[in-house]
């Protein structure tokens, strides 16, 4: 509200001001000031008038301001709230499945331990101790990377050639999703120039998104890989042929524990790992997924990090 | 230059045989170990700059492996040894923060070109700790 006063009185002001400026001209040079007391007492009086209104609207525009900035500050703090919320609810989710399967087994295991028991129960038993074993490590696996997650990496820089990284991580996904169903089609810039990055944590980060791809796809689909450059960045583009991101997901896929796989197969911490990554690489991700044909993550890092 | 120093872990004595002569004819200096707990062994009494572990071994796994060598000697650079048979386990290898991987059988001047990267690697990563 405030602001909204202070900004018509400066509209005001610039008009008024010149016309004021000529109107006391105008004035004095029609009545010589020393013999009309009164005339000049008007437009004194005006002036300061004029004056105290500048004053209480720069106090105005003082006070809007830093209502502005609290604003600001309440709304970043209820965004930090609403992610640590998801966040929340991912770590339970993710735990709480295991859980149960564990409290489900040991249930069984103490039925079946009430008497001594027979023989052809101890394969049975053996599975449940081996079926809680499993998810003992799928929580520790969760820890594991929640760690990983929070650990503040410290990259160092190396020449590297992104081509060849690429490509490294390409063949181990080539190889393990079968070439039958899934084609990968390259689309390489030859001229690319050695960029000095970080190249253990940049592959960690490509085969992320490539697994996310063929994860996407399902069955059958095609991944289309290109390299190239882009005024001091360069540009890593995976695109998939997957059913896409929709809308409402565009905001929160590199949230950490979002995921649109089934529970158990992934921690959604994927994405999540790769911006804080590309980010402590001084890049960004970007992502788009027009209606229809899938999704792109391009990953831009500058040459000279 | 000082030379560069890697430790071999793989279950076959065989292979390790063969790549120590091929290595050391490079100029390199090698340790080996046939498991997991030994190398980790190994590692405590004479650190080196790059290991190159074989994802699949009996007893304490490649992955268990690096993920202890992660653990205890942070910065220092692993290359995985993966098969045809454990591709899987390398790209395990890669999340959990190995250096990079090589697919058997490699060329000795391609598993070469990439100790070099690793060992720059962890040597950038120990100056950047102000361990050198």
């Amino acid at each position: 509200m405030k602001l909204l006063r202070v900004r018509r009185v400066a509209r005001l002001g610039q008009y008024a001001y010149p016309a004021s400026c000529l109107l006391i001209a105008a004035v004095v040079w029609k009545f010589p000031p020393f013999e009309h007391a009164f005339v000049m007492a008007v437009i004194a009086a005006a002036i300061v008038g004029m004056w105290l209104l500048l004053r209480v609207s720069a106090r105005w525009l003082d006070e809007a301001t830093a209502e502005q900035s609290r604003l600001g500050k309440e709304l970043i703090q209820s965004q930090k709230v609403l992610a640590l919320g998801e966040i929340s609810t991912g770590i339970a989710h993710e735990i709480n499945n295991p859980l149960n399967i564990i409290l489900r087994e040991v249930e069984l295991l103490r039925m079946q331990l009430d008497s001594p028991p027979p023989p052809e129960v101890m394969g049975e038993i053996q599975g449940s101790l081996d079926s809680i074993l499993g998810q003992i490590e799928r929580c520790s696996e969760i820890t594991h990377k929640l760690l990983d997650f929070a650990r503040h990496r410290r990259p160092v820089s190396q020449f590297a050639d992104i081509n060849l990284l690429m490509e490294d991580m390409l063949s181990l996904v080539e190889r393990e999703s079968g070439t039958d169903s899934i084609w990968i089609v390259r689309a390489f810039d030859d001229l690319m120039p050695m960029v000095k990055t970080d190249p253990p944590l940049l592959r960690q980060v490509f085969l992320n998104l490539l697994i996310n791809a063929v994860q996407a796809m399902g069955k059958s689909g095609v991944i289309f890989v290109s390299t190239f450059c882009e005024k001091n960045m360069v540009c890593i583009e995976v695109r998939d042929t997957g059913p896409g991101i929709i809308p409402e997901d565009f905001k929160r896929v590199f949230n950490p524990f979002y995921t649109t796989k089934p529970p158990g197969e992934g921690t959604g911490l994927g994405l999540s790992v790769s911006l804080r990554i590309i980010n402590e690489l001084g890049g960004d991700i970007v992502v788009k997924s027009p209606p229809g044909e899938g999704a792109s993550f391009t990953v831009r890092i500058p040459i000279e990090s | 230059m000082t030379r560069i120093k890697v430790l071999v872990v793989d279950d076959e004595p065989d292979f390790l045989k063969l790549i120590e002569r091929r290595l050391s004819k490079r100029n390199i200096d090698v340790d080996v170990a046939t498991s997991g707990e030994s190398a980790l062994e190994s590692l405590r009494k004479s650190p080196v700059d790059v290991v190159i572990l074989d994802v699949k071994m009996p007893g304490l796994s490649g992955i268990e492996t690096l993920k202890e060598i992660r653990k205890r000697f942070g910065g220092l650079a692993v290359i995985m040894l993966t098969g045809h048979g454990s591709v899987k386990s390398g790209i395990d290898g890669m999340s959990h923060g190995a250096y990079d991987y090589i697919l058997k059988p490699f060329s000795i001047d391609d598993l070469l070109e990439r100790i070099r990267a690793a060992s720059e690697h962890s040597r950038l990563k120990k100056l950047d700790r102000g361990e050198l």
